[in-house]
This record gives C-alpha cells, sequence and structure tokens, in this order.
C-alpha cells in the first residue's frame, strides 16, 4: 500500500485539480490531514474564520442554530466537497456552523497561511480566488434553485 | 431481445386502430406515496390482447364526467397490471386520486417515444429525477436493474421537496443493493437529496440537503460512453443538461421528458406543439440536441 503524501490529496481533490506541482508544494505547506468524528465541529458561527476545508471522505453538514429548533441544516458537503471561504473576507469570521455527519477525512488549510501565501503571490492568489469564485457561483445557483421550490404545488 | 413491457388492452380494441377510445380500468390497489401523490394499480379485467409499452411512455387516464389527463407509466405490474403515479393538482389529478379500490376509470394509450434503453447498451448510464419526474423514470431504473450486466457504471439521483415528499422511497435502498452478476461490475449508486428537512424529521434524516444536481458526480471515467435520463421541472433539467455537458456527456446522449399540455395524445390538435415537435407524438422523451434550441424560448 502507498501511502499518499499531503500533496497528493491536495492534487487528487476536485478543488486544487490541474493546480500544477508548484503551487500544490506551495500550499501543502498550509495543510494538514485531519480526521472528525461523528458531532465534531469543524468551524463555529461567529469564531474566527481560519481554515479550508477540503472534504475526501464522509459528509459535513452547514448548519445555523435557531433558538427554539437548535441547529438547522442549510446544506451538506461530502467527498470532493470544499467548505470554508471567510478565511480570505474580513471579518474573517465563520458564517454558519460546520459539522461532521459522519466519521469524515479533510485536509485542513490554514487560512492565514494560504492568505499570506496568495498574497506573496498573486498568480496563486489568482489560482485560489478563481477556483473559490467558481465554487461560489455553483453554491448560488443551487440555493437559487432551491428558491424557486421547484418541487413544490405552485397551482394555489 | 424485446425490452417492451407487456400490457393488457381490451380484447376487441387496440389502440393502434383507434386511438381515441379508453379502455375501462379497475382499480386494485392504492399506495400513499406522499401527502398528495398515490400511485394506482389498475387492471384491465379482461385479459385482453398484449400491448408493447416501454419506459417512459404515458397514458391518457379519463375520469367519468370529469375529463382526461396525461399520465406516464411509473411500472406494470408481472400481472399487467398498470401503474401510474398521480399528484393531485387539479380537478382530474384529484379526482384520479380520489378514486377507490373497486372503481374504474378510461385509459388510452400507451402514447409518444420512451427512453432509449436498448442504444444504450454498452453505456455508463446517469438517471437525475427531481420530484415526480422519478416516476416516468422508475420502469427505465427497473430496467437497469434487470439488464444490469448491459450497462456500465449506473447512478441515480433523486431529489425531492423534503424527505416526506419522496416518491418510491422504500424502494431506493433495494435498487442499491442490486449487484450486478458479472464480476467486476459495479453496483448502482443511489443517492438522494432533499431542499429542506422539517426540525420533525432531522433526526430520522441521513441523506444529502441540497439540489439534486449537487450529487452528480464531479467527473466520470468515460464521458463518451456515457448517456444520461432526465426529468423533473424544466428548470432543473436545463441546469442539470449544463452539469452533463461540463462532464463530457454528449448532446445526443441526453435524454430528458418534456411536459406540455395535451388533448388529444396522437398528434392531431396542436395542443402540445413545441416548435415544429407535438410533445405527444415526437416527445415526450426527446435526445438534448433536439431540443436544445427551444428549451429556453420563453411562452412556448
Ligand atoms: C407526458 C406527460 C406525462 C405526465 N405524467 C404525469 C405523472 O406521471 N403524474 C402526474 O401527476 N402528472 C403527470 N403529468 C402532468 C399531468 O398531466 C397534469 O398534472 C394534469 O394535466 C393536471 O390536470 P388537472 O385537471 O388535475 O389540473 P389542471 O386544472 O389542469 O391544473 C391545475 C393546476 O396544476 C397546474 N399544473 C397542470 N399541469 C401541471 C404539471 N404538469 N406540473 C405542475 N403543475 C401543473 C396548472 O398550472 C394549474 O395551476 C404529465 C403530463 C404530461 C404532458
Ligand atoms: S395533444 Fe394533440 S397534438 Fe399533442
Amino acid at each position: 500500500m502507498t501511502t499518499q503524501t499531503i500533496e497528493d490529496l491536495i492534487a487528487s481533490h476536485p478543488f486544487f485539480i490541474a493546480l500544477g506541482a508548484e503551487f500544490t508544494r506551495f500550499v501543502a505547506g498550509c495543510a494538514k490531514n485531519r480526521y472528525a468524528e461523528k458531532g465534531e465541529y469543524l468551524a463555529h458561527e461567529g469564531d474566527e474564520a481560519a481554515a479550508l476545508f477540503l472534504v475526501r471522505r464522509g459528509k459535513v453538514s452547514i448548519e445555523t442554530n435557531i433558538p427554539g429548533r437548535g441547529g438547522v441544516m442549510v446544506e451538506t458537503l461530502g467527498a470532493g466537497d470544499m467548505s470554508g471561504w471567510s478565511w480570505l473576507f474580513p471579518p474573517h469570521k465563520w458564517t454558519f456552523d460546520i459539522k461532521a455527519l459522519e466519521g469524515t477525512s479533510f485536509v485542513e488549510l490554514n487560512g492565514k497561511c494560504l492568505r499570506e501565501k496568495c498574497e506573496g503571490d498573486p498568480r496563486l492568489g489568482y489560482e485560489v480566488a478563481k477556483r473559490l469564485a467558481g465554487m461560489m457561483v455553483d453554491r448560488l445557483r443551487s440555493t437559487r434553485l432551491r428558491l424557486l421550490d421547484l418541487y413544490g404545488d405552485h397551482s394555489a | 431481445m424485446s425490452l417492451g413491457l407487456p400490457i393488457n388492452v381490451q380484447k376487441q380494441v387496440d389502440p393502434r386502430q383507434n386511438s381515441f377510445v379508453p379502455r375501462v380500468f379497475t382499480v386494485t390497489g392504492k399506495t400513499r406515496e406522499t401527502a398528495d401523490t398515490v400511485t394506482i394499480k389498475a387492471h384491465s379485467g379482461d385479459g385482453g390482447v398484449q400491448l408493447e409499452a416501454r419506459p417512459g411512455q404515458f397514458n391518457m387516464l379519463y375520469v367519468h364526467g370529469i375529463g382526461e389527463i396525461p399520465v406516464s407509466l411509473s411500472a406494470v405490474g408481472s400481472d399487467g397490471s398498470l401503474l401510474h403515479t398521480v399528484r393531485r393538482v387539479g380537478p382530474v389529478s384529484k379526482a384520479l386520486g380520489n378514486l377507490r379500490i373497486g372503481e374504474s376509470f378510461g385509459v388510452r394509450g400507451p402514447y409518444g417515444t420512451h427512453w432509449p434503453l436498448e442504444s444504450l447498451h454498452g453505456r455508463s448510464v446517469i438517471v437525475l429525477a427531481g420530484g415526480l419526474g422519478l416516476a416516468p423514470l422508475r420502469p427505465a431504473i427497473h430496467h437497469l436493474l434487470k439488464f444490469r450486466d448491459a450497462f456500465g457504471e449506473v447512478g441515480i439521483y433523486c431529489g425531492a421537496r423534503s424527505p416526506a415528499d419522496r416518491i418510491f422511497a422504500s424502494e431506493f435502498s433495494r435498487w442499491q443493493r442490486e449487484k450486478p452478476h458479472a464480476t467486476g461490475a459495479k453496483s448502482i449508486q443511489v443517492r438522494v437529496t432533499v431542499d429542506r428537512v422539517p426540525d420533525q424529521a432531522k433526526a430520522a434524516w441521513h441523506g444529502e440537503i441540497g439540489v439534486v444536481t449537487s450529487l452528480l458526480p464531479r467527473s466520470i471515467s468515460d464521458p463518451v460512453n456515457a448517456a444520461a435520463m432526465i426529468c423533473g421541472p424544466e428548470v432543473m433539467m436545463r441546469h442539470a443538461v449544463q452539469d452533463l455537458l461540463q462532464l463530457g456527456i454528449a448532446k445526443e446522449h441526453i435524454y430528458l421528458s418534456l411536459e406540455r399540455n395535451m388533448k388529444c395524445a396522437v398528434g392531431l390538435c396542436g395542443h402540445c406543439q413545441l416548435s415544429r415537435y407535438f410533445v405527444c407524438r415526437d416527445g415526450p422523451v426527446f435526445s438534448f440536441d433536439a431540443v436544445e434550441h427551444l428549451l429556453t424560448v420563453k411562452e412556448l
């Protein structure tokens, strides 16, 4: 069995696919391989947003706490998804909770480290920003489709 | 090999000869799928001639004194019974949904084009269904299960409004469990997502939350040899097609089922016209390349 390096894990994740060896090495300097047990929180709303998560296996939920209702799930993310962009945008605070719904393997990239590398090398910064923007466009489209409530009864 | 599904029809009337004469069917079973959707099982009761109905085709269902609407076949029983899954939205669908066991209604059909399952042999297949769109896809899924070894990888991706709005939910695990006979072939992947989970259903829901297109794989190993069948709200299908094209699946291998208001169902009245097509006759199943230019035209 061959052990995958953190660079391998980053290079094979859809978010960083075709990033190139040089940038992958660079980004890997901010990364660690992690595992969260079911029920463990990866992020808490309002805390400093210090990470980007690349989910490799398992499932996480994006949720928020509503008084009287508890944690309300907005979306689930699984293998191949990424989560966390607040580390790039002031005030660098998590806007939702992220919770493991099952045992979840993920790569955690330190947000501050990544931000500094992106600012130090605009080519890397542009690559990362492009990927983040693409992912946000995708999430926005999904959210809009869900807002349309397409499966609801619109005959009334 | 004939992949058509046998359907019993009245002996004297072959709808290929007289498309306007409904046959009388009797409700022999009802399954409540969701709060507003019911699957009606019906028999012709006369042991009539066998007709070929194919996955994706629809029938015109007539409720005495109320009216007639198109409804897809959601399955054909081994005993020749017809299964239609009906969502109560207006007078006819409500009347159909309210029929009791032993009561009768009219059926003419089957009509329209079907999912081109035979021509997909050898290909990997993606099935993407939104809401009630799973109904016309269910016979196709049954075919994929029955002839599993004739296909490459198979992924079934279903979206619903909430866990309680899933139709055929009890079948999902059976589809997932179905193992191919050929060695090395993969089992079918079944994934389900919902738009929202009400608080009281939170603890019991272990599927995904999000739009159905988010279930699609990010890449597929051999897109040239893949095909997709989609059915659901048209907006959902337009977005799904874009994602399938991104995966590298060719336009002519993406099939979708369209809905338009219908009256005659045999290409005569023009009610279902979509530019140069009559959806009842040239559809409801179209390949995307045939209708691409029509899907974003307003008021069609
Ligand atoms: C080829 C084809 C296959 C179909 N298969 C099925 C099926 O398997 N199961 C099923 O329940 N329905 C199916 N339909 C839709 C079904 O025909 C309509 O829901 C039905 O015509 C409504 O008739 P009604 O008299 O009950 O309501 P109407 O009075 O005609 O309509 C009541 C309200 O429902 C809305 N409505 C009508 N049709 C639809 C629709 N298709 N989708 C959403 N809202 C609609 C109308 O805008 C109106 O507001 C299919 C339609 C086609 C063309
Ligand atoms: S319903 Fe009459 S032409 Fe299609």
